[in-house]
């Protein structure tokens, strides 16, 4: 033959070999795919964001450690864009079409709700990123969730506000999941603890002109204002609030508050605001400190309590596999649901029904740029700052 | 149609009575969605094609029988097929008024005051207490689609041959009369305003029934999903394809998109509603009648090319 | 309801009307011309938006500078609308089914195209936040600003319109399309000024807009409703008309989202439209036949 090609034919079996010699020990196997859906944009993509960043954080770190039941993981990623239907059909796609082996939750409950009854439909174990009860009250199986209710979620920030003799709270959320929670649970403990509730409304998705909602919040001047929303909404409503020169003794807002990207949203403005976590980077949890460190080395920022979210998420899911010894949906939920654990994120231990039980709640103010957890004192960095200063002084 | 037509058209009924029991879950919950389309698109059809009076608010009707269904499923156990139905019995009433007061409006204003209704409708349901708003309603879990797929598949079959019966007799003609000069059939002794309120009627039953019935499949409903306005998009696409005012029109546009969407939607979800804008845009411009003038060209230029 | 609220209500009303009455203007433009119902220009108004805001983050201009070039892209986009689509239909009595079904298509393209090049998140520019006091009415900065620069928009668009040459060629050939052209006015060419001039102020209004509140591709749908809304409502083709449906709609979105809450306060605007469909087609100051 040619002396060209013979030539290339030798280059290229010396390549091979090289390649097969050199090539990593990596397990041969069939790789174990997990398929989930992501807010790549819409309404709730920023926090969605860092859930995703959790996921792969995981990812990265079980292939190191050999796998899982020692296979690679590979995703299966599709954007739902903040929708609901959207995400429904994409997990039927998952697991009918693409037939993945396991799933795990997309962000916010809403998206996630709609997520899991297509999980239960097919019979598939699905950590829940949701904070509704409402999800472990359909008497699903294979449903479980992950964080506290977002009933609990601002009794911290209403205990404060009674210590301090506060007397009236209104409270406002979008029309959506988490807030048609949040809303009447915040209201039924203030009532409970003396902190008289003197408005109460829901506005809808997607709402940017608050003025109509704030006009009855002015008449009413109560001490405390709370706010169950994402970051539009939470950021849209500050604004309103200082340009309709409404003050309050304690503010309190939603999801959009609680992210790294608060300050950068709202400048000064966002200062003394309380919200509510689950995690924040300085928790002791174990495994935390390498979270920490391999997350910022690998995203450049801080990690928001999502992302630990999702990696505790993972951490349970990989609990039940291994539990399980197989991929054998029925039995991982079983084994989940004997699991008392603590995860990066936070403890966890769910009810007969999915609801979870061992996940703590915390509460947290942004105090010159940082954010403080303020509330339980056992948990707390630093004590909380009220009434808050008026706008002028922030 | 003629004998042949029929003879086609069991054929592929019968193939489609088995798909269920013989082909994958997902190849049939994808036809499930094109007998929908299907549905909708007659029923917009027999509105917008054959009157003239273009609607952009079907939707407002298809959220409403979810609503209803889903309320009735949940609060009183009503089996799901007779829930779909009393919604769409009980969407008559509403859909005469409206149709009443909206009817009175000529060309854009109907389109607009129909644009706003879906709106409005979504709002105020979302307001009710018994809907839960935002947070949506819950259903029990579908165990199998085979009874919503052949519930939907009789409805795009009944709405296909209901315009075809229509089509060419006495009600179709005088429909059509409305759309080419209303006011001369008004002297003509045609009662327009009867004819368009019974259309109106139709192209607001069918969808409501059909949006109990998805409000089953789907097992979870919220005010953006159920008066989601891409339907409404996705359900003047297809008409325009297919050919407004006629009997296949809504068959092939129908189809066309389906196919079409389900590639595209797959692989570019992020300009899926702007694809289906494209279509109805460039339809309007270079074809006007829609796909289904396109097929006799294509016959006699076939038979043209035979011929020599 | 005390009377400090109502009055604090009519305030802000009045201010947002300002705004929505420049909305309406350029569709009045558009749609009294040429009879087209240009579903687009709540689009185009989220479009001068987007651009306003790509361009204070960029280089930190306020909106109320870059609305010009802005009003120019748009202006140019309007334009191309009208010689690419609309003008393009035969104008025989299907067109105006025909037009809208092509606003209506042409709508969903521009909403994917703003989505897909600014993604879906909500944006806004937050300058000018605070608020200023009339005795013991507090209004926002922002809207006050916006309200001054839409009543500027609503003048030089009345100047336009009464006092140039172009103006008398457009409203010639809204009355009369055929007698126009045997007058020597260029017909199509005025159409398309028409459509960018109109869409140039949607865009203009958009810059205003994402000073007041956030916007996402999607509201263009909500507001091209409201500006329908206002025309309607003050009478098709009429100037003054579009400022009392302006004033009319923002009233009625303030107080209605005080008593029914903010979800319904565009039930009022809708309310309002068909009330006067049904009972004076031609609006509150209008002339022409709806």
């Amino acid at each position: 033959m040619p002396k060209r090609i013979r030539s290339a034919l030798a280059a290229a079996a010396a390549l091979c070999l090289v390649a097969i010699l050199g090539a990593p020990a990596v397990p041969d196997e069939k790789p174990i795919v997990i398929g989930f859906s992501i807010s790549m944009s819409g309404e709730v993509s920023d926090a969605a964001g860092y859930l995703r960043q959790g996921y792969e954080l995981w990812q990265k770190d079980i292939n190191a450690k050999g796998g899982l039941l020692g296979r690679p993981v590979e995703f299966k990623i599709y954007d739902d864009q903040s929708d609901p239907q959207t995400s429904a059909r994409l997990y039927e796609r998952l697991i009918t079409q693409d037939k993945v082996d396991l799933i795990i939750s997309p962000y916010g409950s809403a998206v996630s709700s709609a997520a899991s009854t297509i999980a239960e439909k097919y019979h598939m174990a699905f950590p829940a990123i949701a904070s509704t009860p409402a999800l472990a009250r359909r008497g699903y199986k294979y449903v479980f969730l992950i964080p506290a209710s977002s009933r609990d979620y601002y009794h911290g920030a209403i205990d404060v506000a009674v210590k301090m003799g506060y007397k009236t709270i209104a409270i406002l959320g979008e029309d959506s999941e988490y807030p048609r929670e949040a809303v009447p649970g915040s209201a039924e403990y203030a009532q409970a603890h003396g902190l008289k509730v003197v408005y109460q409304d829901f506005y809808p998705p997607k709402t940017t002109d608050f003025s109509s909602y704030l006009a009855h919040v002015k008449a009413a001047n109560p001490d405390v204002f709370l706010n169950a929303g994402y970051t539009p909404e939470d950021v849209g409503l500050l604004h309103d609030l200082k340009g309709q020169d409404i003050y309050v003794k304690e503010l309190v807002l939603g999801v959009g508050s609680s992210l790294p990207t608060w300050p950068k949203n709202t400048g000064t403005d966002g200062n003394y605001v309380f919200s509510a976590t689950q995690y924040e980077p300085f928790v002791n949890t174990p495994g935390n400190k390498q979270f920490l460190e391999e997350y910022e080395k690998a995203n450049g920022k801080t990690p928001d309590y999502r992302a630990s979210q999702a990696y505790g998420a993972c951490q349970i899911l990989a609990a039940g596999v291994e539990k399980a010894g197989s991929l054998d949906q029925a039995k991982i939920r079983d084994a989940i649901g004997k699991l008392d654990m603590t995860t990066v994120f936070n403890r966890f231990k769910i009810d007969a029904k999915g609801a979870q039980i061992g996940a703590r709640l915390m509460t947290t103010q942004w105090i010159n740029g940082k954010k403080e957890i303020v509330y339980p004192a056992d948990a707390a960095t630093a004590k909380y700052v009220l009434p808050t200063p008026e706008w002028a002084k922030r | 149609m003629n004998r042949r037509t029929l003879a086609l058209g069991a054929i592929v009924v019968a193939i489609l009575c088995i798909l269920p029991f013989v082909a994958t879950s997902y190849i049939t919950a994808f036809v499930l969605s094109l007998f929908l389309s299907i549905g909708l698109t007659y029923a917009w059809n027999l509105l917008s094609g054959y009157t003239g009076y273009l609607s952009f608010g079907q939707v407002t009707f298809f959220g409403i029988g979810s609503y209803a269904t889903a309320l009735m499923i949940i609060n009183w156990q009503v089996p799901w097929l007779l829930g779909a139905l009393i919604s769409g019995v009980c969407v008559v009433p509403f859909a005469a008024l409206l149709g009443a007061i909206m009817l009175r409006l000529r060309g854009p204003f109907f389109a607009i005051g129909m644009l706003g209704c879906a709106q409005i409708s979504q709002r105020i349901v979302a307001q009710l207490p018994m809907t839960h708003g935002g947070s949506g309603l819950y259903l029990p879990p579908i165990q199998s689609i085979v009874g919503v797929y052949f519930v939907m598949g009789t409805v795009a079959l009944g709405m296909l041959l209901l315009t075809a019966a229509i089509h060419s007799n006495s009600f179709g003609l005088r429909l059509r009369s409305i759309r080419d000069a209303e006011d001369a059939a008004e002297m003509l002794g045609v009662d327009t305003t009867r004819m368009k309120i019974a259309a109106f009627a139709i192209a607001s039953i069918v969808p409501a029934v059909l949006g109990g019935v998805d409000a089953w499949y789907l097992s979870y409903i919220s005010p953006p999903s159920a008066f989601n306005s891409a339907i409404d998009l996705q359900t003047v696409a297809m008409g325009v394809l297919g050919g407004l005012g006629t009997v296949w029109g809504p068959l092939i546009g129908a189809l066309t998109l389906g196919l079409l969407g389900e590639f595209f939607w797959a692989q570019f979800p992020q300009i899926h509603l702007g694809l289906l804008g494209l279509v109805i845009a460039l339809v309007v411009l270079y074809l006007r009648r829609g796909l289904v003038s396109v097929v006799p060209q294509l016959l006699r230029a076939r038979r043209k090319a035979f011929a020599t | 309801m005390t009377s400090l609220t109502a009055i604090q209500l009519t305030f802000d009303g009045l201010l947002l009307g300002g705004v929505y009455a420049a909305l309406g203007i350029g569709l009045n433009l558009i749609f009294g011309i040429m009879r087209v119902v240009n579903l687009t220009h709540g689009d185009l108004m989220v479009l001068g938006s987007y651009l306003a805001f790509t361009l204070f983050t960029a280089f930190g201009t306020s909106p109320l500078l870059s609305l010009v070039p802005g009003a120019v892209i748009i202006f140019a986009i309007g334009w191309g609308l009208q010689t690419a689509f609309f003008g393009r239909l035969r104008e025989d009595n299907q067109r105006e089914v025909l037009s809208l079904l092509l606003a209506f298509g042409l709508s969903s393209v521009i909403q994917n195209i703003i989505l897909v090049v600014w993604g879906g998140d909500f944006r806004s520019v937050p300058l000018y936040t605070g608020s200023w006091h009339l005795g013991s009415i507090a209004f926002q900065k922002v809207h006050a600003v916006a309200f001054l620069f839409a009543l500027t928009f609503t003048a030089v668009t009345w100047l336009l319109l009464h006092r140039t040459d172009f103006g008398l060629a457009l409203r010639a050939a809204s009355q009369q399309s055929s007698g126009a052209r045997v007058c020597g006015v260029d017909v199509e060419r005025v159409r398309r000024l028409a459509f960018g001039v109109g869409s140039a102020l949607a865009g203009m209004v958009g810059a205003l807009i994402v000073l007041m509140y956030a916007v996402s591709p999607q509201i263009g749908s909500d507001y091209v409703l409201k500006a329908f809304a206002i025309i309607v409502v003050g009478g098709l083709g009429s100037f003054p008309g579009a400022l009392l449906g302006g004033a009319l709609i923002g009233l009625g979105e303030t107080f209605g989202g005080y008593f029914f809450g903010g979800n319904m306060s565009s039930i009022v605007s809708f309310v309002l439209l068909i009330l006067v469909l049904l009972i004076k087609p031609s609006g509150i100051l209008g002339t022409q036949r709806a």
